[in-house]
């Protein structure tokens, strides 16, 4: 991104006044969204496809589909709900989700730095069911509420908190987070 | 779970922390949620790559070019309504079904009868499986027929473990499972759904184009192999070439080189194929349910088309083909009677089991044949089957070929077998089971016969003591066969916890083409390894390279990971065989408990002498070796291997890797054996004995000289496998039933006395 004053004033802007900013006809509040979202947007679906390629086609429709859309949104909370709602709704649809990958995804992690870690989340992930992947995933990677992540993933809140119940309870049976299990269970 | 979430109000909290006082399970549970969530948190995100912010930045500005509400028609880009109650979505469904019935009864109205005279676009000359057709005017799917009429426009799907293969305008089209097409006309086809091969002979008349959601293939010659997955397209170009008409512009793929494309864009750059890119027919199926192969899928394992027995115009009226087994051993009688104006001579050979294995044990009755003008031939063989062994049950595999070439009139096809033999009868022309029920599959149905396609039979081998014989009348005097099928544990090498260490010489000669089918064989046997095994991967590529996470459970994510640090090893790298093996086998002794080490290494010896395998207290280590690309076995490396209770492949890329990996697992099987023997009593005589054997997955056959007297075989086996000892008795009837008479049983007792003479490692 440039680093104009202009565009750094818009750095402490909320992101409905973005989005705001952007309907009423300033691109650039757009470019300020997908910097500020950008990164945790494509770990989210890189997280949700396990697929590079496939996260970063994704990040584009996302963001194409928000500026085509250019109005304001509505039956969301926040433009964070509305943001990931887009994507979870476009990268992994209940009708026809893709496989979830692995093979792009081990060589961006071997790449990378805590590979253990990361990979054995993955690799978690990959024997989950996408009911029970993407609540998690909304909720406690890109931080939205039980309600918001109800909403993004078009169920009932109940059976969003059964799906993040069962994600927690599977995550926390596997060997990523036997620390987690060995430090906290009794 | 709300208190983690953070979306309880203050109410709900006073009420959980009133619960929390007395439920320490939920204290428990609370406390490890939320311990994952922090550790997920706590990860670093992996960034997008570079390419990414590019990428997004053109997207945004085509979107804001094309103004608002660009994309589909205005509709909102997330939908924030909740799923509806099963009550709605039953009322839903129901609405849906009535107005499908109704809108397909208006079609079928509408459509009967009103279809005109097209010619047919291609003939469908082999299927197996569920594979359906909708033709224009038809409307609905129903089960594809013999002699189906396809003419434009007509459409095919293939379900689960299902094959097709149509043939037009010098074009195979080959789908597996769960694909679909469209014949367009001749040449041209539009890939519905799934995947396809294809072969463009040349001289076709033009290029060959198959469409796609996402782009158009034009081929003007070789093989290729296309899959279409939600809007991705991958192509891979075996032969020949191929070029990719996007939106995005052309892209020529070269032969071994593979491209994906998304929404008509490349995704990356074209490059060498790798894995399945370059899957050939057999490779495009998925491995069945026991990690092998289903009897379907060993059926169309093609058998290289060479030298025809008879010549293309000489046509067979008839022709009966009978399969007598008793175990390991089966009889074959051919009989057919030849359309043909001059006597012809056939020269072929018939080896019951060559359809699925390197080569038979021994086999009889492959001299010349002259058959007269209106002659019936009938002739008849003996073999002793090496079988493969799937699930407990056996395979056998017949391939028609060599007795025929296109066209061929008419198959009957029939096995029959004694009732304590396994096998009652099985007739393939009307596909119909026996009472018996002893065959479990077959890969043969009531539909057009492919003479380049082989017959596999699987039948189960129930007999208690696994002991068979066959009497056998020759001309020299009768003898008593008895074929042996040593028990070995099951998945003894296998076991829960066992470790596999797999050592890749990816430095070796593996010979044209051996490479690249050396990586197949390693991902097919990373497949089939089971899950309860722990594996470790060390290779060679001109530098030791060793796995940063050794010993890990095998699982499927495991073998991705395994599998990409193969990929990455590089090619030219100076060769040293000896050492790495002398590295591989002071690795693999290092961990404690009983191991399997798999040597993959190319053609030619280990340049010296093969180190020993290092003596161990805590446990065994086999070893094994796979020499890629070699047409015979070293012998440093048989001896190495067989002295630790491993086994020694050379395996020719012109064996699947699916079929080489099979015999691999099922000779490791039975080389855990270290001792085994059996006494014989024919009679009142005795019989021959046979001492320890070579075990690869083959009968202990014994030849007996009754003297011309039939009489009761009778005995016991014995057999050592991982410290455990195995006893039997045994007393069979003399199997008149399945007496063999005449020049067959000379030939085969002949090839068997040959066989039983076989000296056992070592020795001379």
């Amino acid at each position: 991104m440039d680093n104009t004053p202009f565009s750094e004033s818009r750095v402490e802007a909320s992101d409905e006044g973005l989005w705001t900013a952007f309907v009423r006809g300033d691109d650039s509040a757009l470019d300020a969204l997908v910097e500020r979202y950008g990164g945790d947007l494509y770990w989210y679906l890189l997280l949700s496809t396990g697929k590079q390629d496939s996260a970063v086609q994704y990040l584009r429709n996302v963001w194409a589909a928000l500026a085509a859309w250019r109005r304001p949104f509505e039956g969301f909370a926040s433009f964070r709900a509305w943001l990931y709602a887009v994507a979870t709704q476009t990268c992994v649809p209940a009708a026809h989700p893709e496989p979830f990958g692995l093979t792009d995804l081990i060589d961006d992690i071997k790449r990378g730095q805590q590979v253990s870690r990361r990979s054995k989340l993955f690799f978690a992930l990959k024997d989950m069911a996408r009911a029970v992947r993407q609540p998690f995933l909304l909720v406690v990677v890109a931080g939205l509420t039980l309600e918001e992540a109800a909403v993004a993933c078009n169920f009932t809140v109940g059976r969003t908190l059964s799906s993040l119940q069962k994600a927690f309870h599977r995550l926390a049976r596997t060997d990523a987070f036997s620390g987690a299990r060995s430090g906290h269970e009794m | 779970m709300l208190t983690l979430l953070g979306a309880a109000d203050a109410d709900a909290l006073a009420e959980l922390a009133q619960h929390l006082r007395g439920c320490a399970t939920c204290v428990r549970r609370a406390a490890l949620y939320a311990a994952v969530r922090d550790e997920v948190r706590r990860m670093e995100p992996v960034a997008p790559p570079e390419e990414a912010r590019d990428f997004v930045a053109r997207a945004i500005q085509e979107a804001l070019g094309a103004g608002p509400q660009a994309r589909d028609g205005g509709r909102p880009p997330a939908d924030p309504r909740p799923e509806r109650s099963f009550a709605f979505k039953a009322l839903v469904f129901l609405g849906a079904v009535a107005a499908l019935v109704a809108a397909v009864i208006g079609m079928l109205l509408a459509f009967e009868g009103k279809g005109e005279p097209q010619p047919s676009m291609g003939d469908a000359v082999f299927w197996t499986g569920e594979v359906q057709v909708s033709t224009p005017g038809a409307s609905m799917w129903r089960e594809l027929g013999r002699n189906e009429f396809l003419p434009s426009g007509a459409r095919m799907r293939t379900g689960p473990d299902s094959l097709l293969e149509v043939r037009c305008a010098g074009v195979s089209w080959r789908l597996p499972g769960m694909s679909g097409i469209a014949l367009e006309g001749p040449g041209e086809a539009e890939l519905l759904l799934g995947r396809l091969h294809a072969r463009v002979e040349g001289g076709a008349g033009g290029d060959v184009r198959l469409a796609t959601s996402a782009g158009l293939v034009t081929c003007p010659e070789g093989e290729f192999v296309v899959a279409l997955s939600m809007k991705r397209l991958h192509v891979g170009c075996l032969s020949g070439r191929l070029s990719v008409e996007a939106e995005g512009g052309p892209v020529e793929v070269p032969p071994g080189h593979a491209a994906m494309l998304a929404e008509g864009e490349l995704v990356e750059p074209v490059r060498r194929a790798r894995r399945a890119d370059m899957a050939h027919w057999l490779k495009m199926f998925d491995a069945g349910e026991e990690g092998g192969l289903s009897v379907r899928q060993l059926a169309c394992v093609r058998v290289p088309a060479e030298a025809p027995i008879l010549p293309p115009e000489v046509l067979i009226e008839d022709l009966a083909v009978s399969v007598r087994a008793r175990g390991p051993v089966a009889v074959v009688s051919v009989r057919a009677r030849l359309a043909n104006t001059g006597a012809e001579d056939w020269r072929g050979s018939f080896c019951v089991g060559q359809a699925l294995l390197p080569q038979a044990i021994a086999q009889a009755g492959d001299g010349p044949i002259v058959v007269a003008p209106g002659e019936v031939l009938s002739h008849e063989s003996v073999g002793v089957c090496l079988m493969r062994s799937r699930g407990g049950f056996f395979g056998l595999g017949l391939n028609p070929e060599v007795w025929s070439s296109e066209p061929i009139g008419r198959l009957q096809l029939s096995v029959r077998a004694s009732a304590d033999g396994g096998i009652d009868e099985f007739i393939c022309a009307g596909a119909h089971r026996t009472r018996r029920q002893q065959i479990v599959d077959w890969s043969w149905d009531a539909r057009p016969f492919n003479p380049r396609q082989p017959v596999v039979l699987e039948f189960a081998f129930d007999e208690p003591d696994g002991v068979d014989a066959l009497w056998l009348s020759g001309e020299r005097g009768a003898r008593a066969l008895v074929a042996w099928r040593p028990d070995a544990p099951d998945e003894e090498w296998i076991r829960k916890g066992r470790n596999v260490f797999l050592a890749f010489d990816a430095a070796a000669d593996f010979g044209p083409g051996g490479r690249a089918y050396a990586h197949e064989v390693l991902e097919v046997l990373l497949r089939a390894l089971p899950p309860g095994c722990a594996t470790a991967l060390l290779a060679y590529d001109g530098k030791v390279k060793s796995d940063p996470d050794p010993l890990a459970r095998h699982m499927p994510a495991r073998v991705e990971a395994m599998l990409s640090a193969l990929w990455s090893l590089q090619e030219g790298g100076e060769r040293n065989t000896r050492d790495f093996l002398a590295l591989a086998l002071e690795w693999a002794s290092v961990p404690e408990g009983d191991g399997l080490l798999v040597f993959v290494t190319g053609r030619g010896g280990a340049d010296g002498p093969v180190p020993a395998v290092p003596a161990r207290t805590d446990g065994e280590l086999r070893v094994a070796t796979l020499q890629v690309g070699a047409t015979e076995l070293a012998a440093a490396y048989r001896s190495l291997c067989s002295g630790s209770g491993g086994v020694a492949l050379a395996l020719s890329p012109a064996v699947a890797p699916e079929l080489a990996t099979l015999d691999f697992l099922g000779n490791l099987r039975w080389a855990a054996l270290r001792e085994v023997g059996v006494e014989l009593t024919l009679g009142r005589r005795e019989g021959l004995v046979t001492g320890a054997a070579r075990f690869a997955n083959q009968p202990v056959l014994a030849l007996m000289a009754p003297e011309g007297r039939r009489g009761r075989v009778s005995g016991r086996w014995r057999a050592e496998a991982g410290g455990e000892r195995l006893t039997r008795d045994f007393d069979l009837e003399t199997p008149a039933d399945a007496e063999v008479a005449g020049p067959a049983a000379d030939a085969l007792i002949e090839a068997l006395s040959r066989l039983c003479r076989q000296p056992e490692p070592g020795e001379g």
